[in-house]
């Protein structure tokens, strides 16, 4: 278990501006900048990794496009947290025997 | 020694075709098949006067009997015949259900009908269609101690396992006007007076059927004649048209074309190269299919699953979420009182998969109820502790699928409110999205890809032997457009599809454009490559020559599924060696199991192989008219007989027609003997 000062953070909040974490190439953006790729991008951290996100009930967020794009990404992200180990499970558990089965055949 | 046919049809019924009844031809039957009990089984009818007419006219013992259809099987119910009028009765209430509709009885109507089954001898079709199924041949299995079986072969299968009824063999045959050729399947009993009590006892008792009255179960009768045949080898020698195929011929009528594996003479030689490599592909290909469906299975069930998920959609659903948030976030100018309500961007909750835990808990509760490993559970978990954790997984799994039920109850509320909000503001709508479906289903592609290569590995996941060759089937990848195509046998194009090859779920999305003929269903066997080989016994390809005798392998072996192997002249197209290395040792296995009749010219064949009896066939001219006889006995035995009576010297027949005479012999044996010194 990673201690909480090594989590990764993917969400924060900083001078009242929302921002997210690009892994590729590797850069802190603002929220308002985000695409598709950069939410996939997230997704994918978020579910396979254990990490850190500013809550925006924590910090005031003035610029009021940052407060919404940033308050509804949160909520998206919070709402998979429950399914966070049976995503695991499944993923790991996925063709498995059948991988089995070619690997020895 | 009594000889039985238990199974008769004098009457014909909508199960027949129409014939007309000839008790003279029953009387010829009688007493030229020299029989001592028949019992008259007409399907589902019992004809009382014709029986008393029968019984009257025919000096052994006549049963009465019906073959009632019950259960889907066919039934023989024999009585003793006391009391023919309560029988009767029995039997008209067979005829009754079976003339409203055709249906056969169950197996609750036939007991209600025949009432208390100790009073019979019950025969059910065992070892011939249609059978008795397992369940009813359970439920009346105090009544059932013997069944009919279809062949010789079939015979010695119940005689030899200990675990299958007493079989009986029948002829089921219709004494009709026109009958000839009388019939030769019966079953001989040892026992003193045959009379009802006596059959029923002798039926019980395996050591009591036999299939020839002399011979115990080594032979059976072929013709009515009298001629026999071996239930194990036999070997049909004889000069040119002296009748050895003809014999062969007659011997296939007998067991019936379809259940007779017949390897006819050339059979497996091919006339010309293509044929041969035609029959030698089409062969290949069949075996191909059957292997790599049965290889293939699982791949082509991860195919359909892959098929559900399309990943292209997925992107758009994330994009239009994307790009709806960013639309409304900057529009703020347009967000009004509905759009304000925190409602107005509600996302529907998504529901916990409870997937792993209700496998956990049919896992848990294999735990607590196992009773074959019960120690052994028990010494690592207690049994109380398994009890409650299976309860708590229990009340978990109810917690959560109480969750779930609130949260539908709550999707459906918030769908509808954000409906009515949407409709009232001009605000833009924040399309929604399921994440963690997008994120599963990109799982789901990335261990897809790994299993199909996993699969493309390059393996041999089967080696079978036959005889000196050795059947392989290789897997691996597709290195060309060309060789899925020719897999398809269709004329469509491949191109596209093979250029996402490396990239099995594209390569999964193209071939679907394809369209029919190229089924979903078959996808499987597109994505990895699976050839089936047959090669020599120095690993190499096998060549044409090396084809047929695989072939003959494989014919003979596949004979296992019929009642009686028949070859005919197998030297004519294969050397000596070969027979006698390969294929005179599979021969004598076949004919552990079966019937087995060869006709040869050939030494190799006819000594070597030690066959179990010979039969000789001659044309004779005698005053004039030809006479076309079988002389027939145990190699061994000095002389072999006719059926009429006359012998002929064991050694010379096999000297005179194996070895082209004895001074032909002697001169060879001479011969090699100069060559020794």
């Amino acid at each position: 278990m990673k201690s909480e000062a090594q989590l990764m953070k993917i969400l924060k909040i900083e001078n009242g501006n929302g921002y997210f974490w690009r892994e590729t190439p590797g850069e802190w953006r603002k929220i308002d900048e985000i695409d598709k790729l950069g939410l996939l991008s997230l997704l994918n951290t978020f579910l396979n990794e254990e990490v850190e996100i500013d809550s925006p009930e924590e910090y005031d967020i003035p610029n009021e496009v940052h407060k919404i794009i940033y308050q509804h990404i949160f909520g998206k992200l919070q709402s998979l947290s429950d399914s966070k180990s049976s995503f695991k499970d499944d993923s790991e558990r996925r063709y498995f025997e059948e991988i089995s089965k070619y690997s020895s055949a | 020694m009594r000889k039985i046919d238990l199974h008769l049809h004098t009457r014909s019924s909508s199960q027949d075709k129409d014939f007309a009844f000839c008790i003279e031809n029953l009387k010829r039957y009688v007493a030229d098949g020299g029989l001592d009990c028949i019992a008259i089984t007409n399907h589902n009818l019992f004809d009382r006067g014709q029986f008393e007419l029968i019984s009257s006219e025919v000096d052994i013992l006549v049963l009465p009997g019906i073959e009632v259809d019950v259960d889907n099987c066919h039934m023989l119910v024999i009585s003793d015949g006391g009391d023919l009028e309560s029988f009767s009765d029995c039997c008209q209430r067979v005829s009754e259900n079976w003339s409203d509709g055709e249906r056969p009885l169950t197996a609750d109507q036939f007991e209600g009908i025949f009432g208390d089954l100790r009073r019979y001898i019950l025969i059910p079709h065992y070892l011939k269609g249609p059978r008795i199924g397992p369940d009813l041949l359970d439920r009346l299995s105090d009544f059932i101690s013997c069944g009919e079986v279809s062949s010789p072969k079939k015979f010695m299968s119940c005689i030899n396992d200990p675990d299958m009824l007493v079989p009986v063999f029948f002829s089921d045959c219709r004494i009709t006007q026109t009958l000839s050729e009388l019939p030769t399947k019966q079953t001989y009993i040892d026992c003193g007076e045959v009379s009802f009590g006596a059959l029923r006892q002798v039926l019980r008792d395996k050591g009591k059927v036999v299939l020839s009255e002399n011979d115990g179960n080594k032979h059976f009768q072929i013709s009515a004649d009298g001629q026999l045949l071996s239930t194990g080898l036999n070997v049909i020698l004889g000069d040119r048209s002296s009748g050895k195929s003809h014999t062969l011929q007659r011997i296939c009528d007998w067991f019936g074309e379809e259940n007779s594996r017949y390897i006819r003479q050339f059979d497996l030689v091919s006339r010309n190269e293509a044929e041969d490599e035609k029959k030698f592909k089409d062969f290949l290909s069949e075996s191909t299919s059957l292997f790599s469906k049965d290889y293939l299975e699982d791949l082509q069930s991860a195919v359909a699953d892959i098929l559900e998920v399309d990943l292209e959609s997925d992107a758009l659903s994330v994009e239009r979420y994307i790009s709806t948030l960013l639309t409304y976030a900057q529009e703020t100018s347009r967000h009004d009182a509905f759009s304000k309500a925190k409602i107005f961007n509600e996302d529907a909750f998504s529901k916990k998969d409870l997937t792993g835990l209700i496998q956990l808990i049919a896992s848990t509760k294999q735990l607590v109820s196992n009773v074959e490993y019960r120690g052994l559970i028990d010494s690592h978990i207690g049994h109380d502790s398994l009890k409650s954790l299976y309860i708590e997984l229990m009340k978990t799994y109810e917690g959560h699928e109480q969750v779930n039920l609130k949260k539908d109850w709550v999707n459906s509320v918030v769908s509808e409110i954000k409906g009515k909000l949407q409709r009232k503001s001009s605000a833009t709508n924040v399309s929604d999205v399921d994440l963690l479906r997008v994120a599963s289903n990109r799982r789901k592609v990335e261990k897809f890809e790994e299993l199909v290569k996993t699969a493309r590995t390059p393996k041999t996941p089967l080696r079978k032997r036959k005889g000196s060759f050795e059947i392989v089937a290789q897997v691996g990848s597709f290195s060309r457009a060309r060789e899925i195509k020719d897999l398809s046998r269709s004329s469509k194009s491949f191109s596209a599809a093979f250029s996402k090859y490396e990239h099995p779920y594209e390569f999964v999305q193209e071939l679907r454009k394809i369209g029919s003929p190229i089924l979903a269903a078959d996808f499987s066997k597109y994505m990895v490559k699976v050839e089936y080989k047959i090669l020599n016994r120095d690993g190499l390809q096998a060549s044409g020559g090396e084809r047929s005798e695989f072939f003959l392998l494989d014919r003979i072996e596949g004979a296992s599924s019929a009642d009686v192997l028949l070859i005919d002249e197998p030297e004519s197209s294969f050397d000596n060696h070969f027979l006698k290395s390969e294929v005179n040792e599979l021969i004598k296995e076949m004919s552990r199991q079966m019937p087995v009749v060869v006709v040869t010219h050939n030494n190799t064949v006819g000594v070597s192989i030690r066959p179990d009896f010979i039969l000789y066939t001659k044309k004779e001219v005698e005053d004039g008219e030809i006479r076309w006889r079988i002389y027939s006995g145990h190699p061994t035995s000095k002389t072999l007989t006719s059926i009429d009576g006359l012998e002929l010297n064991t050694r010379d027949v096999l000297l005179g027609n194996l070895e082209a005479g004895v001074e032909t012999y002697e001169e060879r044996s001479a011969a090699y003997e100069d060559l020794k010194n």
